[in-house]
Order: C-alpha cells, then sequence, then structure tokens
C-alpha cells in the first residue's frame, strides 16, 4: 500500500501588518514606525516627510496627532481617541489630559498672537512657529502618555492581538494538503516576534519638588517685598523660578523624571519676558497714574505761566501745543514739563523758536522732527531741535514718556 | 531616585531654561538687557534641536536593537 504524497504549497507570503504604532521603533509615540512597518519602508523617510510638512504649513504635525489619537499601539485593537471615549476607568486623569493638552494649545495661540502685537513682524507666522514648538513639545512629552493609554485592552473590548509565541502555534494552525496538522520536514520556524512591553518607570518626585520649591520661592519674595524687607527688581521674581524649574529640568537628565516642568517653565519664561518691560521706578509710575489720571488730554499754553506748570498724564494720549505759547522777548529761557507714563505724548513747537529738547523714552519709540530712533529701549535726546534759529529765547524742554511713544515736531 | 542613563533632551532643555533665567538675573542687576526679539527664536531652536537630536539617538538605538535581535536569531 503506497501513500501517495502531495507537494505541499509553499506557505504563503506573510499577510500584510496591520496599521498599529510601534512599540520598538518609537521616538514619540511610535506613529512613524508603525506606519512605516505597515508600509515596510525605511522609517527615516516616514519621519522625514513628517518633518517637512511640519515645517512647512503645520500639516505635519496635525497628521502625528491624528495618527497618534487614531492608529492604535501595538498589541492592542483600541486607539488613543476610543479608549479615551469608551474607558469609565482613569476618566478623570484623561479629562484632565485632554484639557491641559486644549489649554496648552490655546495659551500658546493666544502668546503667539501677543508676540506678534508686541513686536510687530511676528504675526501669525510666529502663531505658527510657537504652535509647532508646543505641539512638538506636547507631542514628545505625552510619549509617556501613549504607553500608559495603550498598554492593554479594557475589559468588554475586542480580543487584544495576540503575538505569535513560536513557530508551533504557525504549524499548528496551518493546513497541508496532505491533511493533518504538524511540522512538514525541513519547515523552519519563523523567528519569534515578542511585543516589547515597556515596564512601569519608578514614580519620581523630582519634578513635583522643583515646582514646590519654585512657588515657594516666588511666595518668600513677594511677602520680603510686600514687608520692604528686600527691594529687587520685578524682573527678578518670575526669573528665579524660572532657574529653579529649569535645574529642575537638568537634573532630571540624571535623576528622576521632569521634563514635564517644561509646562510651567516656558509660560514663566513668559511672564519674565512680559515683567522685563516694568521699568524699574514702576512703584513710582503707579503713585504717578493714579494722581496723574487717565484719559486724554490737550494742553495749549499761551503764557509763560501756564507752561512752566508741569504737564502729567497717567495713561492715555497727550497733545502740547507750544505754537500759541507767547515767549516774552526778554526771557532767555522758558521751561516746559511734560510726562506721560503710559500712552503716547506728541509735541508741537513753533517754527522760528530756538528749541532746546532733553526727552526720555523707557519703553517705547521716541521720533525729534520725523526721524524715529532704532531704539525702543532707554531711548533719550539731549540737544537743539534742527529747523529752528541758533540765537534767541530757548524753549527748554523736558519730556519723558515711560511706555509709549513721544514725538516732537516743529509747526 | 536613582541614576539613570542621561536624558538629552531634558539636559538641553534644563540648560536653556537655566540660560534664559539667568540672562534675566543678570539684566536685573547690571546694564546687560536680552533682547526680547531673541527668546523666541532661541526657545524654538533649542527646544526643537533637543527634540532632533533625541530623535536621531533614539533612531539610531532602534537599528542597534534590530541588529542585535537579528545577530541572535541567526546564531
Amino acid at each position: 500500500m503506497t501513500t501517495q504524497f502531495e507537494q505541499p504549497a509553499p506557505p504563503t507570503a506573510a499577510p500584510r501588518p496591520l496599521l498599529r504604532r510601534s512599540r520598538s521603533d518609537n521616538v514619540i509615540a511610535g506613529v512613524c514606525g508603525g506606519f512605516a512597518r505597515w508600509l515596510a519602508i525605511d522609517p527615516v523617510i516616514v519621519r522625514v516627510v513628517l518633518v517637512v510638512l511640519a515645517v512647512f504649513g503645520g500639516s505635519g504635525l496635525v497628521l502625528y496627532a491624528v495618527g497618534w489619537l487614531f492608529i492604535p499601539m501595538e498589541g492592542s485593537t483600541m486607539s488613543v481617541a476610543e479608549d479615551f471615549f469608551r474607558d469609565p476607568r482613569q476618566a478623570d486623569s484623561k479629562w484632565r489630559t485632554f484639557f491641559i493638552i486644549t489649554g496648552a494649545v490655546i495659551a500658546v495661540i493666544i502668546a503667539g498672537n501677543l508676540m506678534g502685537a508686541a513686536f510687530g513682524g511676528w504675526g501669525n507666522g510666529g502663531s505658527i512657529l510657537l504652535l509647532l514648538a508646543a505641539g512638538g513639545v506636547v507631542l514628545y512629552l505625552m510619549k509617556y502618555q501613549s504607553t500608559g493609554n495603550s498598554a492593554a485592552p479594557t475589559a468588554g473590548s475586542a480580543v487584544a492581538e495576540q503575538p505569535l509565541a513560536s513557530g508551533d502555534a504557525l504549524a499548528e494552525t496551518t493546513p497541508y494538503a496532505y491533511g493533518g496538522a504538524g511540522q512538514y520536514p525541513g519547515y523552519v520556524a519563523p523567528p519569534a516576534t515578542a511585543v516589547a512591553v515597556r515596564p512601569p518607570r519608578p514614580r519620581s518626585y523630582l519634578g513635583l519638588v522643583a515646582l514646590s520649591a519654585a512657588i515657594v520661592a516666588v511666595g518668600a519674595l513677594l511677602a520680603a517685598e510686600a514687608s520692604g524687607l528686600i527691594s529687587v527688581p520685578v524682573v527678578v521674581i518670575p526669573a528665579v523660578a524660572l532657574a529653579i524649574l529649569g535645574l529642575g529640568i537638568l537634573a532630571g537628565a540624571w535623576f528622576g523624571r521632569a521634563r514635564w516642568l517644561l509646562w510651567f517653565a516656558i509660560p514663566t519664561l513668559l511672564v519674565t519676558v512680559l515683567v522685563s518691560f516694568i521699568p524699574a521706578s514702576f512703584g513710582n509710575n503707579v503713585q504717578r497714574v493714579v494722581e496723574a489720571g487717565i484719559g486724554e488730554r490737550v494742553w495749549t499754553p499761551t503764557n509763560v505761566v501756564q507752561a512752566s506748570v508741569p504737564h502729567t498724564l497717567g495713561v492715555g494720549s497727550a497733545q502740547l501745543d507750544l505754537t500759541t505759547l507767547s515767549i516774552p522777548p526778554n526771557a532767555t529761557s522758558v521751561p516746559v514739563n511734560a510726562s506721560v507714563v503710559v500712552g503716547e505724548l506728541l509735541v508741537t513747537v513753533p517754527a522760528a523758536v530756538r528749541v532746546h529738547v532733553t526727552a526720555l523714552v523707557n519703553t517705547g519709540n521716541l521720533s525729534i522732527n520725523g526721524v524715529t530712533s532704532d531704539k525702543t529701549r532707554n531711548v533719550s535726546f539731549a540737544g537743539d531741535l534742527p529747523g529752528g534759529p541758533s540765537t534767541g529765547p530757548v524753549l527748554d524742554l523736558t519730556l519723558t514718556t515711560e511706555v509709549g511713544n513721544l514725538e516732537v515736531s516743529r509747526a | 531616585m536613582r541614576k539613570h542613563p542621561l536624558d538629552v533632551f531634558s539636559l538641553l532643555a534644563g540648560l536653556i531654561v537655566l540660560g534664559f533665567a539667568i540672562a534675566y538675573l543678570i539684566g536685573a542687576y547690571s546694564s546687560y538687557r536680552l533682547d526680547e526679539r531673541v527668546v523666541l527664536p532661541l526657545l524654538l531652536v533649542g527646544l526643537g534641536g533637543a527634540g532632533l537630536i533625541v530623535a536621531i539617538t533614539g533612531q539610531r538605538r532602534a537599528h542597534r536593537l534590530v541588529a542585535t535581535s537579528d545577530e541572535t536569531i541567526g546564531d
């Protein structure tokens, strides 16, 4: 009795892997590694394309975020988005994460627009750059979130994909032409594909220590300043907090984990930049604002007595029109003093009068006879105003603007 | 806290943040003023560069792991 064997069908080619985010080849969330494996191409190609798309237009960032949200992690069947809306457990932490991310994106957009308004040329480009940078930081920090979110399927969900433990499982389930199951001669078991599962990281208190220390330092400085124990420039307070946060992040390079302090360090840096614009005479300025008032002023002194009265405005726009000022022929110098704490001061002087100007702008633009200074911090001018006579009575102007614009021109 | 392998991103990000803080503290007590127009570009370039470095080193590490596992399977 002979047994006829039919040539077993050659093993079919390995089926195309499902689109999953990679656990082994991941820099942030494994989107590029998983996508590359699905396409059977080098992950570097995917990463380069994504970076180019992110830099030019920002679509790469959006695509990556979509991939992170909707592509399940390797070993799971539920994506972050599915898990977020279906899993009743850890609902608080997920909502907290959602609101943190949403709040951070909104804050970055607002900050970008503020920067654009403050510095003119940034505009939408600055907002996009800020959004890209913040998005990059967010996605990098979310590396740890994605590992915990999709580590295991939830109860009631579909059965998770089971990795191939050994070639025996493949042999047992693969039918062969000659019937039965089992390994045919010469069969070589495929290599085991172990799914690397990252072990849970030990808890680190470094970030919490640094953040707490920064908060305590700010509180202590404010209390000491208020009680008169110390007197420090206003910018020192947020700068000290920023230094403590920076030290915490730096220490995290060797001990513990503190990358998340960047969420606090970047807004603190923004506050430090804004506070740095406040001049050292802030306390005096507050008093001056209260005394001098807010609004618009138009001063048109007609005689020397009126001109000698200090013209001061707290916040607003002020015009000092000296074209109607009557200067006695025997006068050698007519002093005029005008200042605006925050706002705009426009001074118009007669065309045929010698004018000496001493002007100071702490933060803003200074324009003398149509010529605007390039500097915007601590801008000063001292000298005769061009275009007038070099002899005769002098209109001696002392002009100050703390924050804003100051313009002096001839009629 | 136990010491762990160097985290390059934390190192670079910490240096950047600390650098800004020191610059503003120095500026508060001297005539030095950090131009606010360079803060944002420095922050973007610094953090972006740190992310790039981590991405590149992570890619190399992943390749080394794959190469090591391939050698093990082939033995």
